[in-house]
């Protein structure tokens, strides 16, 4: 198994609030401009593509690979999004006139006829990666993952696995999620029921999940090929594993106790569940929860708490882990290590 | 249990699963397709006013319930079609105890905005816990293969891929590198598809992707022909049980064909159009062949991505020439799609479904409605069904919206 480092880490997130929609504006104050250079690259793309090509230019800079045509030729790229994007105003136009009109299936086709061309497809979830490999020339091979928390682990996970098996010697992994978007929230809501998992919301007003908006992605490579860059001081990738449901007592068998646990527990179901094994695998650890912050990340999730667990880490020596919940009740985790 | 890691060899696939306009399981499937039988129609599940595009290759015969959502067609074809895939894949010896250790791989759409169920839950308040549990069951990717884990007993999780229009072959690339890497000995790749809905048409026919021939719906897919204009969409599913050939012999299965190897090209230059010099679909194609350790001129067949599309068919007969050269000229081409419509995310995987049952049978299903052939593509196309002398070979090419090219190498068992 060949050894994996991350050479580069971006991440961000904001608000979003039911009621309210966007309650943090940082996103939108982003300035584009610093990573996608192209003008028609950014008005091709909605707001959730524009975080995530946004953040995965950070994460190429922190790597030193921006511009680096040779490496990005070969670099894979894996990402996870809940869907592709959509014209949010258009959709909420078009549930008040369809409903208005009886909810009449000639009245929503003369409603849809008003659509424009545009890229802005539920069936284009790949965009986001062919985005990012427009803005900054990835062409390695380029898979999106979908299905909520899963779907970040996925991601990760097999830019792992290529990188240790030797496949490929770079990889761009990471996830994103728009909570601002109605469709979100409703899909949510829909879960949320379905979990009677309301308890873990800090506002569960009206029933909405208070839902996160963020992305986070990470330059993984063998460590091989960072040392010929001369990039030190990489933390060691050690493990990413899906580890099955966390009531199995033996969930954690395999996995070395770490120092430090980034958890992002917003989607489980239950936490008594998963107390006990968490315990016993990680009693003394000290474990952070920046979900309860960031609000549900879904794909994003899992990317992000690495991202985090790397940036609560540098500089220190020992074992750093991050750990998600699908919402099965299944754990994954990845270890960082740095040397 | 230490899993053997790196294996090497063929990848063999002991059960295949199928729908299609054509119908529903192999047979009325492949026997559809040698007959050079068109499954596309007018549309009649949905009002068609306002539409410019009134016509594709539906699955109608297949009970979905009262829900008519495309998400719901989408998780009861892949049921079925993984179904079948097993029973076939259990003739030698029972499969079913080796499933829970499975990796999964489904290809599946996002899918547009279920209208309906959307509007119902604004304005509805009677209907809201009902159409809640609907979208619960329905509306979310996650759950899209949740009957599966618990009907097989699958104790990983199966992962959900998208590579648009190349999205099927993804999943068995990624379930061959599973396996390849140890990882599992069983993988199943699944896909389906089910985007004929107002919205869907809409939206491509915005990107003037679709054909209008709504007159003669049964000819209007013809790739390949001079007069083309555009894909017809489809709706199907397909899925493969796949093994490392000494497993499925160990356990005396019966062994349908292999996927000899897989490669892919990302191309950068537009999202919706090919670079214009082929090359990233030339090095797709070459990518396969490397990985499946053989030559140009052992492509006895390509199963084209073939859209009908006046775009796609250019670029891929160029992309063709460039990786089989003087090759190309001994190599007889042909696109189910001129008959199954485009079946989208399931498109890569129900054409690598139709070359494994040409190599099992030694035939090429033609290409219809052909009635003047692009001559400017320089492809040899089978117009009829045709019987190479030794078709031992076929490359089944799969391209998608966002640069997306896959290609995978069918091999005769």
């Amino acid at each position: 198994m060949i050894d994996v480092v991350i050479s580069g880490v971006a991440w961000l997130s904001a608000r979003a609030d039911a009621a309210n929609g966007i309650v943090a504006t940082d996103l939108q104050a982003l300035d584009w401009n610093e990573q996608i250079p192209n003008r028609s690259d950014q008005r091709a793309q909605g707001l959730s593509q524009l975080i995530a090509s946004y953040t995965a230019g950070c994460a190429l800079d922190q790597a030193g690979l921006k511009g680096d045509a040779a490496r990005l030729e070969d670099m894979n790229l894996f990402v996870a999004t809940p869907g592709g994007e959509r014209d949010e105003s258009f959709d909420l136009a078009t549930v008040e006139i369809v409903a208005d009109a009886g909810n009449d299936g000639v009245a929503l086709n003369q409603q849809l006829s008003n659509l424009r061309p545009s890229l802005f497809l539920s069936e284009l979830q790949n965009l986001f990666a062919a985005n990012i490999s427009i803005a900054y020339g990835v062409l390695g091979t380029s898979i999106t993952f979908m299905g909520g928390v899963d779907a970040g682990i996925d991601a990760v996970e097999l830019g792992w696995q290529r990188i240790g098996d030797g496949r490929c010697s770079i990889a761009l992994v990471g996830g994103v999620f728009n909570g601002f978007r109605q469709c979100s929230r409703e899909m949510h809501m829909a879960r949320l029921v379905a979990d009677e998992a309301r308890e873990w919301l800090e506002q569960p007003a009206e029933g909405v999940a208070p839902l996160g908006a963020g992305c986070a992605f990470l330059v993984l490579e063998s460590a091989e090929s960072a040392a010929a860059r001369n990039r030190a001081g990489c933390p060691h990738l050690r493990l990413v594993k899906s580890l099955g449901s966390l009531q199995h007592p033996d969930v954690f068998a395999d996995v070395p106790a770490p120092d430090t646990v980034q958890l992002d527990t917003i989607g489980c179901r239950t936490t008594a569940a998963f107390a006990r094994p968490l315990d016993a695998w990680a009693g003394r650890a000290d474990r952070r929860n920046a979900s309860l912050g960031t609000g549900a990340l879904m794909e994003a999730a899992f990317p992000l708490a690495l991202a985090l667990a790397v940036d609560a880490g540098a500089g220190q020596v020992g074992k750093t882990a991050a750990l998600a919940v699908t919402r099965y009740g299944e754990a994954a985790v990845a270890m960082v290590e740095w040397a | 249990m230490t899993m053997q890691r790196n294996i090497t060899g063929r990848i063999a696939v002991t059960g295949i699963g199928i729908i299609t306009s054509l119908g529903i399981g192999k047979a009325d499937n492949w026997g559809g397709l040698i007959e050079g039988k068109s499954g596309v129609r007018r549309i009649t599940r949905f009002p068609i006013d306002e539409l410019r595009t009134t016509i594709a290759a539906t699955v109608d015969d297949f009970d979905v319930g009262d829900n008519m959502s495309c998400a719901r067609r989408v998780r009861l074809m892949i049921n079925e079609v993984v179904a079948e895939a097993i029973a076939e894949a259990s003739s030698g010896s029972p499969i079913a105890p080796l499933l829970p250790q499975a990796s999964v791989f489904a290809a599946v759409p996002g899918g547009e905005e279920a209208w309906f169920d959307r509007i119902g839950l604004h304005k509805d308040a009677d209907r809201k816990q009902e159409i809640l549990d609907r979208i619960q069951q329905d509306g979310l990717t996650e759950y899209t293969l949740a009957d599966l884990q618990s009907r097989y007993g699958l104790l990983r999780r199966p992962t959900i891929v998208t590579t648009a229009c190349a999205s099927g072959a993804t999943a068995v690339q990624l379930a061959v590198d599973a396996i390849r890497r140890g990882e599992t000995r069983v993988a199943l790749a699944a896909a389906a598809d089910s985007t004929v809905s107002p919205e869907g048409l809409i939206r491509f026919s915005l990107l003037s992707a679709l054909s209008r021939c709504n007159d003669r719906p049964e000819t209007a897919s013809k790739p390949f022909d001079l007069n083309r204009d555009g894909f017809v969409m489809g709706e199907g599913a397909a899925a493969l049980v796949l093994e490392s050939e000494s497993h499925a012999v160990d356990r005396g299965a019966t062994i349908l064909g292999y996927i000899r190897g897989c490669g892919d090209a990302t191309d950068n230059f537009h999202r919706t159009r090919s670079n214009p010099t082929g090359e990233r679909i030339s090095a797709c194609i070459t990518r396969a062949l490397d990985d499946a350790g053989i030559t140009r001129s052992d492509v006895h067949a390509v199963n084209a991505h073939g859209t009908s599309t006046p775009e796609n068919d250019k670029m891929e007969a160029l992309g063709l020439r460039l990786a089989l050269g003087s090759a190309l000229d001994n190599t007889v081409v042909t696109s189910n799609k001129s008959m199954v419509g485009h079946t989208l995310s399931a498109a890569g995987l129900v054409e690598i479904v139709f070359s494994l049952l040409s190599v099992r049978d030694g035939i090429v299903p033609p290409s219809i409605n052909i009635t003047t052939l692009d001559d400017s593509l320089g492809l040899n196309v089978a117009t009829k069904a045709v019987r190479p002398p030794d078709l031992q070979f076929v490359v089944s090419n799969s391209f998608g919206f966002g640069g997306q090219n896959v290609s995978v190498v069918v091999e005769r068992a």
